[in-house]
């Protein structure tokens, strides 16, 4: 064979062989194509059997951390409630607001005040916690251990209080705690809990009878922030008072500043209520004015020498207020049934 | 000539080279067929998500579907619809009384079954103080004593009935099996 006809065949041939490399290229392409859309859609593909064990323990913290929002909401209010009793028991007011902090937390946290049952039962925070940790470990194979570091209550808004709980929890896989996954955490979970539905602590700790039992009722009728003499027409204030209910006064005491019985004015956290007859301890006396505040502490008194005390007449019950208050409801002297003391 | 042979061989090794890449491709394919998990963490993990949608979907998000409107339109049944499914369903059992616990029933009947693939049975239950009470459960021709395969998804639930109540912490358990 001579060169020229052997260079001759290795070019034809080398054409074929391109030819040929480059279907199979396209061919490759095509099954590359067909299978690899199979694999994207396949569902099984997605995660390893440990990141679905990893995910479990991922919503139970998630869920754990909310379980501690809701049981703080609860003990909250439920502790609040208890140290009325507690303080109706003894007929005795917190010292001070140091004195109802540490009270609140221990009552809240490990059900006891002063080594007393506060009556929290399984709803103090530490039952609440230790039922999902158990559950956990027992249903989840997940183990929770929690510290409660500590636990505050404020006062922001007239009918809302604010609980803060800071706790550090360690979450692990019981079944092999270095190989999936492990949550340290120290947080601050707040939360608002509304003071609708409980005792109001001044008239419950002051009253020994028990024949006063007024919860805090929101009112929510005519002029509920509107202080105007205008807006109080006889109609409006027979309604406010026959709701039994609890509205915004500037001049008044906060509900959390009643546990310790503060008398300061609240500016934005006061709330008021008119007594009824019906709901105080007997005898009735109408030297004081029914102004929930001021009734018991004889505030405004017949011998109070600045403010006089008037007996109204509403709906037919005869309720004593005294000046100040009576102006601020626009009672005027002519619906004023007597004056005290004569 | 030595010059000639020279730039013939550019094809050849272009040619080898792209051989070299189908063989790889290949068994790039091959081997990965060999990897993909087994069916028993698909229905694992279909489980998981079944109970995560009953878990974190809010009544709102669902009220489409006619059952639920219907829940929704009549006030004794369904008052808030911020409440996820599981803790409606918590609610309707906590409430109690075999009205309610038909609700339950009918409601996750309602939102599962166009879900669930036929071939599979389903269970929803609630397992409160070690007492299992079974809300819906869907039947298949194997019984679930029987079937092949029982994967269960289980989920810590509670829910703040008011200020002063709360149901749980208790278990949800969702069973699937074929």
């Amino acid at each position: 064979m001579d060169i020229k006809l052997h260079q001759r065949l290795i070019k034809k041939f080398n054409k074929k062989a391109v030819l040929f490399s480059l279907i199979s290229v396209l061919f490759s392409v095509l099954f590359i194509t067909i299978f690899s859309q199979n694999f994207s859609t396949l569902y099984e593909d997605r995660i390893p059997g440990s990141n679905i064990r990893i995910n479990v323990l991922d919503v139970y913290v998630r869920n754990f951390e909310t379980y501690i929002g809701d049981s703080a909401r609860i003990s909250t209010f439920r502790t609040l409630d208890a140290l009325t009793t507690y303080s109706n028991n003894r007929h005795q007011f917190f010292n001070n607001s140091t004195d109802f902090d540490q009270a609140f937390s221990d009552c809240m946290i490990y059900n006891r005040v002063n080594g007393v049952d506060c009556g929290l039962g399984q709803y103090s925070l530490t039952a609440r916690l230790d039922d999902i940790a158990n559950l956990s470990n027992s249903e989840l194979n997940i183990k929770t251990v929690y510290k409660i570091n500590s636990v505050s209550i404020e006062q922001d808004f007239a009918f809302e209080v604010e609980i803060k709980v800071n706790i550090s929890y360690n979450i692990t896989d019981n079944s092999d705690e270095n190989y999936y996954a492990k949550w340290t955490k120290e947080i601050v979970i707040t939360q608002p809990v509304s003071i609708i539905g409980l005792q109001e602590p001044t008239g419950n700790i002051n009253d020994s009878t028990n024949r006063y039992n007024r919860t805090i009722k929101r009112y929510d009728g005519n002029c509920k922030t509107n202080t105007s003499i205008e807006c109080w027409t006889p109609a409006n204030i027979i309604q406010f008072y026959q709701d039994q209910s609890f509205r915004l006064q500037p001049n008044s005491t906060s509900f959390l500043q009643r546990y310790w019985n503060d008398k300061t004015p609240s500016d934005k956290l006061g709330i008021e209520t008119i007594l009824h007859p019906s709901e105080l301890p007997l005898p009735l006396n109408l030297n004081h004015s029914y102004t929930e505040q001021h009734y018991w502490d004889a505030a405004y008194t017949c011998n109070n020498s600045t403010i006089s005390i008037g007996i109204y007449s509403i709906t037919g019950d005869n309720v004593s207020l005294d000046h100040n208050t009576a102006i601020i409801y626009g009672l005027s002297n002519s619906s004023i049934k007597t004056i005290c003391g004569t | 000539m030595f010059k000639k042979f020279k730039k013939k061989g550019y094809y050849f090794i272009i040619d080898a080279f792209i051989g070299s890449t189908i063989i790889f491709l290949s068994l790039m394919i091959i081997l990965n067929e060999g990897v993909r998990p087994t069916k028993i963490q698909y229905n694992y993990e279909m489980a998981e998500d079944y109970s995560s949608f009953i878990l974190n979907t809010q009544i709102k998000d669902v009220v489409r579907n006619p059952y639920v409107n219907f829940l929704v339109n009549d006030e004794q049944s369904i008052n808030d619809t911020s409440l996820t499914i599981m803790n409606q369903v918590n609610m309707f059992y906590f409430s109690g009384g075999a009205d309610n616990m038909d609700r339950a029933r009918m409601m996750i009947e309602n939102l599962t079954d166009q879900l669930i693939p036929e071939k599979y049975g389903f269970s929803y239950n609630i397992i409160d103080n070690s007492t299992t009470i079974n809300i819906y459960n869907r039947t298949i021709d194997t019984d679930i004593k029987d079937a092949e395969l029982v994967i269960a998804s289980k989920k810590i639930t509670f829910l703040q009935v008011n200020s002063t109540t709360m149901f749980g912490p208790a278990m949800t358990e969702i069973k699937i099996w074929i």
